[in-house]
């Protein structure tokens, strides 16, 4: 069995992005579920938040390769 | 990780000369955006907000124009009611005022009629008595003349003779209506 | 190894149910190296001057395509849009009221070419990834997006410092979090430091070129195991098993194009989104 752990590495990180890019997602859908007029903003900040925590999972990408 | 070009399939590779490729493309792309693209699309929206926002001032404008003279109508139908009701009521004045001037008019010439029918009447009696005064001066001349069978030919004295009896004639006449009375 | 795989693509696959043929190669990170047209002897004599690539061939695709889109959208322009207006009216709009507003209200309207030409670059070259007989995403070479990233960070430093009167002033602003305790600053200081200097280029530029790598890994990896797959010629039972399962792995590769191409819309807007965010912080006093 060949292969490499880098990519073990950036399996682990992206758990920690993916558990956050959910929330993300879910807590913003709630909140325009609940205020849908202020639609424009929240979606403007979820996508702000989704880059934000997708930067961690980036980070893990990176050193997979890099190191 | 800069400066790894020279290794084998780094996937974290930056080559300067993409790079450089890249912001060239990128400077063509942002040059016709600045230049060309932007400021029309910009100038464009812009003129159609001014013209949307120009066609609803102009309608508005419209609309208030159409009130103003929907109102001068309003006032002018108004004023035509009025002055209608004022004629007719005018008009009704008049109509009395003539029925009352007719029936004036018509009064006064009743009234001179009638007195135009005394005066003839007394004109007539004057007349007729004046007449019946000759008259019975002459009959009575001639009676007188032929129960006296002398001729009166002074008129004069005729006449004299005629009127003394007329006046004995009157007093016996009054003396006997008032006695009859 | 991208050899291998060309080679297998070449023989035309069919490597399941061949007893002794080939094994599945999965594609590698190879797909990523096209072999260059090289002119003379540049590519030995400088590492920089590596010959023209696909990926430079490409670039200048999808520069061709944004400049063509734009020119085809704003060439007449009328109060009335017929549909070839409005599509350029729906992006530029996109841009303004999704991005350029929210992120730096109304005074940001000075950047929206900035933004427009970024979203517009970066969805193109992202798009190529999807056009049949092209297929391969530019910015899936970090070198692209490097350069676009420069660029957005050369620009809000700019932006900061001019408007906040000064190098130091900027720097304090954007280093030194307002209201926090004294004690805690030396801690604070390094991490805004890194974090907004160093982590924030670096991942504006690896977000996108990360996303389009993978997604085109994966799209290659259902590609290849399709035609690994297809090997009609193994009998009845297992022509038919293996036609089965490769036509599994084309409906994946065709499900996965769909969703590539909202995912490459949306790190194109991403992209702009925290190109205006990073600008529009810089631009007001924290």
């Amino acid at each position: 069995m060949e292969g490499s752990l880098n990519a073990i590495g950036y399996g682990i990180s992206v758990i920690g992005a993916g558990i956050g890019v959910g929330i993300v997602f879910g807590m913003g859908m709630q909140a325009i579920a609940r205020q849908p007029e202020a639609r424009g903003p929240l979606q403007t900040n979820i996508y702000i938040g989704f880059a934000l925590i997708e930067a961690l999972a980036l980070l893990g990408f990176v050193l997979a390769f890099a190191i | 990780m800069l400066g790894l070009a020279a290794e084998e399939q780094n996937v974290l590779r930056i080559h300067i000369d993409e790079l450089v490729f890249g912001l060239i493309a990128f400077a063509v792309i942002f040059g016709l955006v600045y230049k060309y693209a932007a400021p029309r699309i910009t100038k464009m929206l812009d003129e159609r907000a001014d013209s949307i926002e120009g066609g609803i001032e102009r309608a508005k404008k419209a609309e208030a124009e159409a009130e103003e003279i929907r109102q001068q109508y309003r006032d002018k139908l108004e004023e035509a009611h009025r002055e209608y009701a004022q004629e007719l009521e005018k008009a009704k004045e008049q109509r009395a005022a003539i029925i009352a001037e007719a029936r004036e008019e018509a009064q006064v010439e009743a009234r001179r009629l009638v007195e135009a029918a005394h005066a003839q009447i007394e004109a007539d009696r004057q007349q007729a008595m004046a007449q019946l005064r000759n008259e019975i001066g002459v009959l009575s001349t001639e009676l007188a003349t032929r129960i006296v069978g002398e001729t009166l030919s002074d008129s004069a004295a005729q006449n004299r003779v005629i009127d003394r009896f007329l006046d004995e004639l009157e007093h016996s006449g009054n003396n006997q209506q008032a006695g009859v009375r | 190894m991208s050899a291998d795989t060309l080679n297998l693509a070449a023989e035309g696959g069919g490597g399941l149910f061949t007893p002794g043929g080939p094994g599945f190669e999965a594609p590698s990170v190879g797909i990523f190296f096209p072999s260059a047209w090289s002119w003379g002897n540049y590519g030995e004599t400088s590492p920089y001057l590596g010959g023209i690539t696909k990926y430079a061939v490409l670039l200048v695709v999808a520069t061709a395509l944004v400049l063509l889109f734009l020119w085809w959208t704003s060439r007449r322009l009328s109060m009335v849009p017929d549909r070839r207006q409005s599509l350029g009216e729906i992006f530029y709009l996109f841009i303004r009221e999704q991005i350029s507003r929210p992120m730096m209200g109304a005074k940001g309207d000075k950047y929206l070419p900035l933004l427009l030409s970024l979203f517009l670059f970066v969805f193109a070259m992202n798009i190529m990834g999807i056009i049949p007989f092209l297929q391969l995403p530019v910015t899936s070479n970090l070198s692209y997006p490097v350069g676009l990233a420069l660029i957005v960070y050369i620009i809000f430093i700019a932006v900061g410092i001019k408007s906040q009167g000064g190098v130091a002033a900027y720097f304090k602003s954007a280093v030194v979090p307002s209201g926090a305790p004294g004690w805690i600053l030396p801690l604070l200081v390094p991490i805004e430091i890194i974090s907004n200097f160093l982590i924030r280029p670096a991942t504006h530029a690896i977000r996108v070129f990360a996303t389009m790598f993978a997604g085109h890994l994966l799209l290659a990896t259902f590609a290849a195991a399709g035609w690994y797959m297809f090997n009609p010629s193994a009998g009845p039972l297992f022509g038919s098993i293996s036609v089965l399962f490769s036509g599994a792995s084309l409906v994946g590769f065709i499900v996965f194009t769909a969703f590539e191409m909202v995912i490459m819309f949306l790190q194109a807007f991403v992209f702009t989104l925290l190109a205006a965010l990073y600008i529009g912080q810089a631009q007001e006093a924290h």
